[in-house]
């Protein structure tokens, strides 16, 4: 493993104390944010404050055992990738609830967990399954879901009359994460949630939205305790098997684009995503929610934002994850910390939730389009996005529904995925892996075999700027064999793909190419037609991840491996 | 391909919309080179309008920033698009020509 250039302290190596015990800090400042998904959910289950506050505390001590699995290589990723609470299980978890109370809550967060851990396994198998713009897709619908949970809490017609203090508050909160998130530098920016909200509190602190008998409560427990486990049962409810694994299916997927980003991070020789690794990641967070379910806290994912800290300052030693662990650990032994999230004002949870999921959305929305999208695919996402948002404006599809079914169409979240997983499948019928095109060499249409690329990238779902490089080799091969005069007939193009990897093969009666690995001087290129073949030769190298050329009986062939 | 010829004070600008390829770069040549022939070794390149480079193109692009050295003048391109600045960079000519990101900046370079 070769350290990048920005990294300071590489994964193997030991930070400062101080250096290490102040990323530690930074990281657990950076996932404080979302605990506001199992405050909504905790709240929502109607517990009185001082459980909502063990349950926190709990909670804490969770994401202390998840993260030290997490950077352990015998179990976890090995990689600086602490535990999070996520808004993936809001929208099943919020039903549990309301279904089941508590017990329910836990006992599918259990569940969750373990269906997680298996899933991990069949990781490989079940990719084309789930193709990256699913994913976004996903991405997108957990977003939209717990936007609008978290503005059901001010605006629903159940909810209590919101004060003008409220809106206040809210709008305080929330104005100054985004001033911190757009005008901030570097650690401000960072934090920006974290420094909203403590405004949050201090606004409502000054507008007495948090009176005396907040401070009470705060003062009513001890500095130093252990939690108590509040729960000794656990159902099961078979209706709520799909919306658990629809959020674990997610946070799964998340937790290999976080593991991959962990592996680029830490190796200047990366090349491609390590399967180990990120089965390991998604093995130990299926582990980490069952500890969740088990312990009495909510489901629990890999923090990617953590891994854009660890980017930004250059330590991403496994060091500062065992400091994260160890400190959240501390953290849950410290009940007036839990009470003081548990007293969090509605407003300033509102202002908290909206202004993450906006990221959500808009990061959703960013890996559906890294992809290529041909008319299936664009048929799968937007009637997935239509049937999410017609179970949000038409909430009595879901209540006239039949109880069996209820739980699948009474989340957006859930049938969206449904439908989009569904389409998914259907119209894999009849795509194929394999294009074929014949070019002839006085009748060269460039835009004709750039459309071609095109569309196949599109068929296929494939990265946007890995078909750009392809179409780039593809034109400039044919360029070259064809200028050079080398050929005799057509050629013959054949592009192919997989998840992983994108080739394009050019077949041609002739000579084959020469591809340099060092680039011809000035005065090469410029003497003559020679030098500048070479020079095309040694950029087709260079674009390619892996080329060959070869000649057989007076048939030649030009390879381009792409990493996909 | 479409050539546009315009004059900045001493500084000669041409634009470029279109690809630069084996097909296109026998034109560019002779565009370039009458340019620099008529006395204008101030010469701006923008490229804000060319989506692709191939390396005849290349071959155009270092064989004008040559005659251009040779007659101490100065040779700008601006207006990269991300593949045409890919293909610089890879094929390793990014550093060896003077590259802006605006006309303005561009053309108070040439005309230094």
């Amino acid at each position: 493993m070769k350290k990048p250039a920005g990294i300071v302290y590489a994964l193997e190596e030991i930070p400062p104390p101080l250096v290490t015990a102040g990323n530690a800090v930074q990281h657990v400042a950076l996932i404080s944010i979302n605990f506001v998904y199992p405050l909504l959910i905790f709240r929502a289950a109607g517990m009185p404050t001082g459980s909502v506050a063990g349950s926190l505390a709990i909670g804490l001590i969770v994401l202390g055992v998840a993260s030290l699995l997490h950077a352990t290589r015998w179990i976890g990723s090995g990689f600086l990738c602490p535990a999070t609470y996520t808004a993936a299980y809001l929208s099943p978890s919020l039903l549990a609830v309301k279904a089941g109370g508590l017990p329910l809550l836990f006992g599918m967060t259990l569940f969750a967990g373990f269906a997680e851990a298996a899933f991990s396994r069949l990781l490989n198998r079940l990719r084309p399954y789930f193709p990256t713009e699913i994913s976004g897709l996903v991405i997108l619908l957990i977003g939209i879901s717990a936007g609008i949970a978290g503005l059901r809490l001010l605006l629903d017609a159940s909810a209590d009359a919101v004060a003008p203090a409220e809106w206040l508050v809210s709008c305080i909160t929330l104005g100054s994460m985004i001033a911190f998130n757009v005008w901030g530098r570097g650690l401000v920016r960072m934090l920006c949630a974290l420094e909203g909200l403590i405004i949050g509190y201090a606004i409502s602190a000054a507008t007495g939205l948090l009176g005396q008998q907040h401070i009470a409560g705060i003062e009513g427990v001890p500095w130093i305790a252990l939690p108590s486990f509040q729960h000794d049962h656990w159902s099961f409810d078979v209706t709520l098997v799909i919306p658990f694994m629809v959020a674990c299916l997610a946070v799964a997927m998340k937790a290999v684009g976080t593991i991959t980003v962990c592996q680029r991070m830490v190796d200047a020789d990366w090349v491609r995503p390590d399967m180990r690794s990120a089965t390991r990641g998604v093995f130990t967070d299926g582990i980490s929610t069952m500890v969740a379910g088990a312990a009495g806290a909510v489901g629990t994912n890999t923090s990617t934002p953590s891994v854009g800290l660890a980017s930004a300052t250059g330590v991403a030693s496994r060091r500062v994850a065992y400091a994260i662990g160890a400190l959240f650990i501390v953290l849950g032994l410290a009940p007036k910390l839990a009470m003081l999230l548990a007293i969090m004002p509605r407003a300033v949870m509102v202002a908290a939730l909206l202004f993450t999921i906006a990221f959500i959305i808009v990061n959703g929305l960013q890996i559906i389009s890294s992809r290529l999208l041909d008319a299936r695919r664009t048929l799968v996402i937007g009637f997935s996005i239509l049937a999410g948002v017609a179970v949000e404006a038409f909430p009595s599809i879901a209540a006239e529904a039949h109880p069996s079914v209820a739980p699948l169409i009474g989340s957006s979240l859930v049938f969206a995925t449904l439908v989009g997983l569904v389409l998914n499948l259907l119209f894999r019928i009849g795509s194929r892996r394999r294009a074929r095109l014949t070019i002839e060499p006085d009748r060269i249409d460039v835009e004709a075999i750039e459309k071609f690329m095109v569309t196949q990238g599109a068929a296929w779902g494939a990265r946007r700027d890995v078909i750009d490089r392809a179409s780039f080799n593809l034109v400039q091969s044919i360029e070259t064999i064809t200028g050079s005069a080398v050929t005799r007939g057509a050629l013959e193009v054949e592009a192919s793909f997989d998840e992983f990897s994108v080739d394009v093969r050019v077949t041609y009666d002739g000579a084959p190419l020469e591809l340099p690995e060092k680039r011809p001087t000035s005065e090469e290129i410029l003497a003559s037609e020679e030098g500048e073949r070479r020079l095309a030769g040694f950029m087709l190298r260079r674009f390619a991840d892996r080329v060959s050329a070869s000649e057989r009986s007076g048939r030649a062939t030009v390879l381009f491996h792409f990493d996909h | 391909m479409e050539l546009r010829q315009e004059n900045a004070g001493a500084v000669a600008i041409v634009a470029i919309s279109g690809r630069i390829d084996s097909n296109t770069s026998p034109q560019l040549e002779r565009v370039l080179i009458d340019t620099i022939a008529a006395g204008a070794p101030r010469l701006v390149l923008d490229l804000t309008g060319t989506q692709y480079l191939s390396s005849a193109g290349l071959r155009i692009l270092l064989l004008t920033a040559k005659q251009i050295e040779r007659a101490s003048g100065r040779f700008v391109l601006h207006g990269l698009c991300d593949r045409v600045r890919d293909v610089l960079d890879l094929s390793g000519f990014l550093s060896e020509l003077k590259v802006c990101s605006d006309r303005t900046e561009a053309v108070a370079i040439a005309g230094a």
